[in-house]
């Protein structure tokens, strides 16, 4: 989540300065490098963890968008670190 | 985080303009009920929200107001282009004119500023959920009233699909609030308060 957390940061810093200067070779070159890691490693992440945005890589079984820590609660699916006293799993009533 | 999509959720094609409308329209932005006040009641709820289906459905609701707020600002900016001085006068689209031109304001129809003072964040699972299905009512009722008053099709047609998304938001929040009385104790939903108590989060 981290090297996400890094990646759309560059992204997000590289959008607001493409919006001033659309024809800047280097700054879309490296906005387009940075995207692709960023795709490529945002597709492992939902897929191994869970999904960032509804609906991604949803099975047939389960809602996932709704079975996974939220961003406040004190780390994310791959770090091991959900606080205790963390959401109800939804199972366990 | 939020991404932005630059689509509207619904298409918005105003011909003609008309400062009347916008002079009332505006309150489903910065008024009591409006879009802009349902987006941070429902996004600002979330963090003392216990269970995943409600932060989920707070979250998603949330989400799709932001979108709501863009619509109501798009059909705002539509029912004010090219106006005359004559026009915005005689529609008694001055008062707003003489501050914000026609720039999009979030404010009632009345002239008051959008305020906090709208939302309710009480951090208490029932409170919030019981605010959230008013607010959807409220809001379903200031359409109707929107309704009431204008004919154009063009305004019309976003304003009643916009009027659905209120109703639907309410049986959502229908859902919301059998998902938490569902954990909780059926003989007294309110012995404890879940976002709060410890005795509450260890019984869970």
């Amino acid at each position: 989540m981290l090297r996400l957390q890094e990646l759309s940061f560059a992204l997000k810093e590289t959008e607001l300065f493409l919006d001033g200067h659309p024809a800047n070779r280097r700054a879309l070159a490296y906005y387009a490098e940075q995207k692709a890691e960023y795709d490529l490693l945002k597709e492992e992440y939902e897929t191994t963890y869970a999904p960032i945005t509804p609906g991604a890589k949803e099975d047939e079984t389960e809602w996932r968008w709704v079975r996974s820590p939220w961003p406040w609660e004190y780390g994310f699916p791959d770090s091991g670190n959900v606080a205790p006293g963390a959401l109800d799993s939804g199972e366990e009533r | 985080m939020w991404i932005y999509e630059k689509k509207l959720q619904y298409p918005i094609k105003i011909e003609n303009p008309n400062p009347l409308y916008a002079g009332i329209i505006v309150s489903q932005l910065g008024g009591p009920d409006g879009e802009l006040g349902a987006a941070t009641c429902y996004l600002s709820q979330r963090y003392s929200m216990p269970y995943q289906e409600v932060v989920g459905i707070l979250t998603d609701v949330g989400t799709e107001e932001l979108a709501h707020v863009e619509m109501i600002s798009t059909i705002l900016h539509q029912l004010t282009r090219n106006l005359t001085p004559e026009q915005i006068v005689e529609a008694g689209f001055d008062k707003y004119f003489v501050d914000h031109t026609v720039g999009v304001y979030p404010q009632a129809a009345a002239g008051v500023p959008f305020d906090a003072k709208y939302i309710g964040v009480k951090g208490d699972v029932f409170a919030d959920l019981t605010e959230d299905l008013a607010a959807e009512q409220k809001a379903r009722v200031t359409y109707d009233n929107l309704l009431r008053l204008i004919d154009d099709p063009d305004v019309r047609e976003p304003l009643k699909f916009l009027r659905e998304r209120e109703i639907v938001h309410f049986q959502r929040f229908g859902d919301a609030l059998r998902v938490a009385q569902d954990k909780n104790d059926s003989k007294n939903y309110y012995a404890c308060n879940p976002a709060f108590d410890k005795l509450a989060r260890e019984r869970r």
